[in-house]
């Protein structure tokens, strides 16, 4: 049976205090709740996408609870029963004329967070009013979403990889699970390092449990490991393993921690496009989203197989794309079935019909399919892609089997892809059909394939590159317009390279405003991200980094970091006296006065007339009288302070 | 909202349940087996913010039980209201009561709830551990003391306040239920 897709919740109030209580009760339930502090931002909220059920006061800044009931269910009918009120104990003749008319529900605060769960499952009993939307629109995430955004299901982690491994970026996933953070780091489309805050997904761990390593070798290693170097290259300096056993666990250690992110059913995500440079040089790992996509295709719970076997409106076939059609993964009966069973475009529901697997294995298999891009979803009425399968020609079968020769023949066509052109890259005639274009890169396509070559990680990066531009060579060719417009190109023999417009560089200037927006939006875990990501991209900035300490000192699950930023402050910056006052504050916070004295005596170093330091001292050692106060007069004492 | 805990374990601030004072003849009443005892609790019959606060913590849907209270402006200062409830936990087949590490985690999840109410620092509120005997059981435990202070430019501009301030504490106990209760095994007639 498939599970409930997860929920989505409106919160619509400018009482924090309830609105993060009420988040925290949806989170435990499940759902993933929204807030909004005024009626103006929830109108807003409604008209961008669909919630399930919207909880709102009726004081609210800008529009009423009225008022935003009255906009939001022009909109959507549907949502005229998923409202529910948060009146004040003696609620208005207009309030209660409300309710009675449109037979609202509605709480009392203070709430009862037991009672508010069972009313919304109440309201919320019917069908969930937020879908998957068309099914074209299943796997995509449009750019301008990808960057950031709520992970409300196990699906949203199939869309935001399908997306990375189709389009082949480059940059860093970073989703947050609760209290797990993962990170995942793709070049071109391949997962090329992860790294995560669970305990037993660090290298040493996972080594340590499979008895790769023992408890000695464990402890050694880590404690050689000096900021900069990676616990791994310590294992192989200290001959405990080599390149190639580290190399294996290294990608076992890649694909558990993004495998196990699907165990997590919401959450957020953020994409950057760039990354540290000198990422795991030791270890040169590239591994395919595609053997991933499958893996947790085939594994993951609450997928919306129902859905997807209930489709019957967009046709799907197999890709027109060879670059996924042709992808090197090890497909099981089920996937080879279905896509055995298509021979034109069909939708979904009659396509898993004819492939009669029972239960819902036709459309698991349909889905890690769909999913890995072999299938895709077509325009109906759309000219079917040939699905015939072009071999390659006998020389360059061949070649697969030389190493040296097929290393030769990359070269060459990368330095075709560099000074040649298209028709050449390709090995057609400018004068050749689109059909024979289509042959010539499908034969290319299977031959340099990166997935095909996977244990040879020194030619990946080449590898990627030919076949972008053999993609590119096949767009512009196989488009009658794209085609005309670059043969007038060549005919002109006009050098018309435009140089290439710099890719946009993040910068940490960039980021640190991004996390700035964050802020704004009350949205501390994407504060955190971006400020992580402008520390990482300007480690010697101390602005990003102070902020970043003062935030995360601010935040509980991450205070516990802020004195190391802090510490990295003052060794760029010897003489910033905030920092040696912030940290002193941290902790003075964790009631560890001893530790922050030092700071403030440092403080009164710099700068002898610095008011609050010298108060904080004095603080630190109370006169008699003080200590004997009663605890409540104190802390009323400290407000005035 | 200014909040703050401590561990009060000097035995001149002990409490003990059930209690009886002979001078003014007031006694220990279970809220939670008779709710209709909140009538006999005389600030609670006047102020309408502490009897509903009473009658959310004493009921079905909370883990607590509180053992005694009392809430009255100061007697120096009128703009001052001020109200004392003391709360234990209504989980019999538990060791919590008698679990001083129990209430120092829950005063931690209090305060940390509580710290998110960025409202008015004309109220304090302090959470303060302090020893209880358990004279049923005959057992030395622990209960929480949730005091909480308002100040106002008029008594009545400080009881409001007070009232508004004891709606959030309640709010944040009734969630911290909700969490515990979740943790707790389920057993047949658990609270």
């Amino acid at each position: 049976m498939t599970p409930d897709p997860i929920r989505r919740a409106l919160l619509v109030d400018d009482d924090d205090f309830t609105t993060t209580l009420l988040q925290d009760v949806l989170q435990d339930m499940g759902w993933a709740a929204e807030i909004c502090p005024t009626g103006l931002d929830a109108a807003a909220a409604l008209r961008r996408e669909p919630f399930d059920l919207v909880v709102a006061n009726f004081f609210l800044p800008g529009l009423s609870g009225i008022e935003l009931y009255e906009s939001a269910t022009r909109l959507d009918p549907r949502l005229k029963r998923r409202f529910l009120y948060l009146a004040p104990a003696d609620p208005t003749p207009a309030m209660r004329a409300f309710l009675e008319n449109t037979r609202c529900s509605c709480l009392t605060k203070p709430l009862d967070p037991e009672q508010f769960e069972s009313t919304v499952l109440h309201i919320v009993k019917e069908k969930p009013l937020t879908g998957l939307g068309p099914l074209e629109q299943w796997f995509r995430v449009e750019m301008k979403s990808l960057y950031s955004g709520e992970i409300t299901g196990r699906h949203t982690l199939f869309r935001l990889l399908h997306t990375t491994y189709i389009e082949r970026l480059t940059g860093v996933l970073h989703v947050v699970l609760g209290r797990v953070e993962k990170k995942l780091y793709f070049n071109r489309g391949n997962i090329i390092f992860a790294a995560s805050n669970l305990y037993d997904e660090a290298l040493g761990e996972m080594m340590l449990r499979a008895g790769a390593i023992t408890q000695r070798d464990y402890e050694d290693a880590a404690s050689r490991v000096t900021p900069g170097s990676r616990f791994g290259a310590m294992l192989v300096e200290m001959g405990l393993c080599d390149a190639g056993e580290l190399r294996q666990w290294v990608q076992e250690q890649i694909t558990q921690i993004a495998v196990s992110a699907f165990d997590y059913p919401a959450g957020r995500y953020y994409f950057f496009d760039t990354f540290e440079e000198d990422l795991a040089p030791e270890v040169g790992i590239a591994l395919p989203v595609g053997q991933l996509l499958l893996h947790a295709a085939r594994t993951t719970p609450d997928l919306p197989f129902a859905e997807l076997a209930a489709e019957s409106k967009t046709p799907v076939d197999e890709s027109s794309d060879p670059l996924l059609r042709f992808q090197d993964v090890a497909l099981n009966d089920d996937e080879r079935a279905v896509l055995l069973t298509i021979n034109r475009p069909l939708p979904a529901k009659d396509l898993l019909e004819q492939t009669a697997l029972p239960g819902e294995r036709g459309a698991r298999a349909l889905y890690a399919l769909l999913a890995l891009g072999i299938v895709a979803t077509v325009t109906p009425g759309a000219e079917a892609p040939s699905a015939e399968v072009v071999e390659p020609s006998a020389a360059r079968v061949m070649l697969l089997g030389q190493p040296e020769e097929f290393e030769a023949e990359m070269k060459r066509l990368l330095e075709l892809a560099e000074r040649g052109n298209f028709y050449e890259l390709l090995g057609a005639a400018p004068a050749a059909p689109t059909a024979e274009i289509q042959l010539k890169f499908n034969s290319l396509a299977r031959i340099f394939h990166p997935d095909r070559h996977q244990g040879r990680s020194e030619w990946i990066g080449s590898l990627q590159q030919l076949m972008e531009t053999l993609m590119q060579a096949y767009r512009t060719l196989s488009d009658t317009g794209a085609r005309a417009s670059y043969d007038r190109e060549l005919a002109e023999a006009a050098a018309r390279a435009t140089a290439a417009e710099a890719p946009k560089k993040e910068t940490g200037e960039m980021c640190f405003t991004q996390a700035m927006q964050c802020l704004c939006l009350r949205d501390t875990s994407g504060a955190v991200a971006w400020l992580r990501h402008a520390v990482e991209i300007e480690p010697k900035a101390p602005k990003f980094r102070m902020k970043l300490a003062r935030l995360l000192a601010a935040l509980p699950q991450y205070r516990h970091e802020a004195p190391e930023h802090y510490e990295r402050v003052i060794e760029i910056d010897p003489v910033n006296t905030a920092a040696y006052f912030l940290l002193g504050e941290y902790y003075m916070e964790q009631q560890l006065p001893w530790r922050a004295r030092p700071y403030y005596e440092k403080i009164l170093e710099l700068d002898p007339e610095h008011a609050k330091a010298r108060h904080r001292i004095n603080a630190i050692d109370p006169k008699p009288e003080e200590k004997s106060a009663p605890l409540v007069s104190r802390l009323f004492r400290r407000k005035s302070e | 909202m200014r909040v703050d805990y401590a561990v009060e374990l000097d035995d001149a601030a002990a409490y003990e349940v059930p209690w009886r004072n002979a001078a003014t003849g007031n006694a220990y009443l279970d809220l939670r087996a008779t709710p209709r005892s909140v009538e006999q609790i005389e600030p609670a019959r006047t102020r309408q913010p502490l009897r509903g606060f009473l009658t959310a913590v004493n009921s079905a849907d909370s883990v607590f039980a509180t053992l005694a209270c009392r809430a009255d402006n100061d007697s120096a200062d009128p703009g001052v209201f001020h109200s004392e409830v003391a709360l234990m936990f209504a989980v019999p087949e538990a060791e919590f009561n008698y679990t001083r590490q129990v209430y120092e985690d829950l005063s931690g999840e209090l305060l940390a709830l509580l710290m998110r109410d960025a409202g008015a620092d004309t109220v304090g509120v302090l959470l303060s551990v302090r020893r209880c005997r358990y004279l049923q059981e005959n057992r030395a435990g622990f209960c929480l003391v949730v005091h909480l202070e308002a100040q106002g430019e008029s008594s009545g501009q400080a009881e409001l306040r007070w009232g508004l301030a004891l709606a959030r504490i309640q709010q944040a106990l009734l969630y911290a239920s909700r969490v515990i209760r979740h943790h707790l095994p389920r057993a047949e007639g658990a609270v």
